[in-house]
């Protein structure tokens, strides 16, 4: 497993225009697997997942200059991950309203993986969480994946944290349910 | 299984059922995609920046496509092998070295004629010797350079100048001797 810098170095180095390039590199090293990751729970697919964090990376590139140190690196590039990848669900629901297609279509992307396995708990797992609401789906992806602690994850989706604990507490239920029901 | 235990025990209470499950995902990644993603992201970057500095300079530039309008020329397989291209050559630069060295030789060729046989030559005994036919069929063949054209003057009617003398007055006969001057 590689060694990273912590974020105050890594910010420090980008700040120098003679280190900026390594200083980007250290971050995009660091973070790249749990951005990816963080869309791709939501998008299912690689090639959405990709086109998404490059644009979250350009984006953190852009935008790095002006980061004040106000609210945490991670918790700011994973906002800018959240925001985009909604964003390209939002459009891509506009497109299937557009082609009349029925639902968000993640469900079919899910069982279209080539290593799908619908009798396998971890398969039921991916299928039931993308039935919950978005929101939900987020939340309890970021505390039972990426277990992100509540008060970062208020920051993050600028949510109390009792109100975060209740929708992850409901997600998990509602997930069970399903699991056994199916 | 989760590495933070707050986070197992915080399913453990919400129902035992989440022991039996791990928070592993089930996506697979194509190879290399992460050790080769932040090259792309970097040239993603650098192309933008381009295409910014345009839009800033030039906006009506970035609506124009960048393909290339301009074609290759098509390969065209040679036929032959550059030494038989040399051989033809040679042969048709022979050609015209040959046609070039006969048309000097023709054009510089004298026609030598023995001028001098004639200065010895007896012509009184060459012109016995010939018969009368002969020299008649020469003259007759000849004759366009032997008969000279008519340039005869008609006889001169003197009586008749004399009476046109007679009959002019003495102006008119001065006035033609002037104009003869």
């Amino acid at each position: 497993m590689a060694l990273h810098l912590d974020d105050t170095s890594l910010l420090a180095q980008f700040q120098h225009p003679s280190t900026r390039e390594k200083g980007y590199t250290g971050i995009v090293k660091k973070y790249q697997e749990k951005l990816y990751w963080h869309i791709r729970r939501m998008l299912i697919d690689h090639e959405d997942t990709n086109d998404v964090l490059q644009q979250v990376l350009i984006k953190i590139w852009n935008g790095l200059e002006n980061f004040r140190e106000d609210s945490k690196l991670f918790t700011w590039m994973y906002r800018i991950a959240t925001n985009e990848t909604l964003t390209f669900i939002e459009k891509q629901k506009k497109r299937a309203t557009v082609s009349l297609d029925q639902g968000d279509g993640f469900q079919d992307k899910i069982k279209a993986d080539s290593s799908f396995n619908e009798n396998q708990l971890i398969w039921k797992l991916q299928l039931a969480i993308k039935s919950l609401p978005e929101k939900q789906q987020l939340v309890f992806n970021l505390r039972y994946y990426d277990e992100m602690p509540y008060h970062q994850m208020s920051e993050l989706l600028e949510t109390s944290e009792g109100a975060l604990k209740a929708s992850y507490h409901v997600a998990a239920k509602k997930i069970e349910e399903i699991i056994k029901n199916n | 299984m989760h590495q933070n235990t707050d986070i197992q025990n915080e399913l453990e209470t919400i129902s035992p059922f989440w022991q039996t499950l791990h928070a592993t995902m089930p996506y697979q990644v194509p190879a290399q995609y992460f050790e080769e993603l932040h090259g792309i992201v970097r040239a993603s970057i650098e192309k933008e920046a381009i295409y910014a500095e345009l839009e800033s300079v030039a906006p009506l530039l970035n609506t124009i496509p960048k393909t290339n309008v301009y074609q290759q020329p098509i390969a065209v397989p040679q036929k032959a092998l550059p030494v038989f291209r040399f051989v033809k050559w040679a042969v048709a630069a022979l050609f015209i070295g040959v046609m070039a060295i006969s048309t000097f030789l023709y054009n510089s060729k004298v026609e030598t004629f023995d001028y001098s046989a004639y200065s010895t030559m007896d012509h009184n005994q060459l012109m016995q010797s010939m018969s009368d036919s002969t020299l008649l069929s020469y003259i007759d063949a000849h004759e366009t350079l032997i008969i000279t054209p008519d340039i005869s003057i008609p006889e001169y009617d003197v009586e008749t100048s004399t009476s046109l003398i007679e009959k002019s007055s003495d102006q008119a006969l001065l006035e033609y001797i002037e104009s003869s001057n």
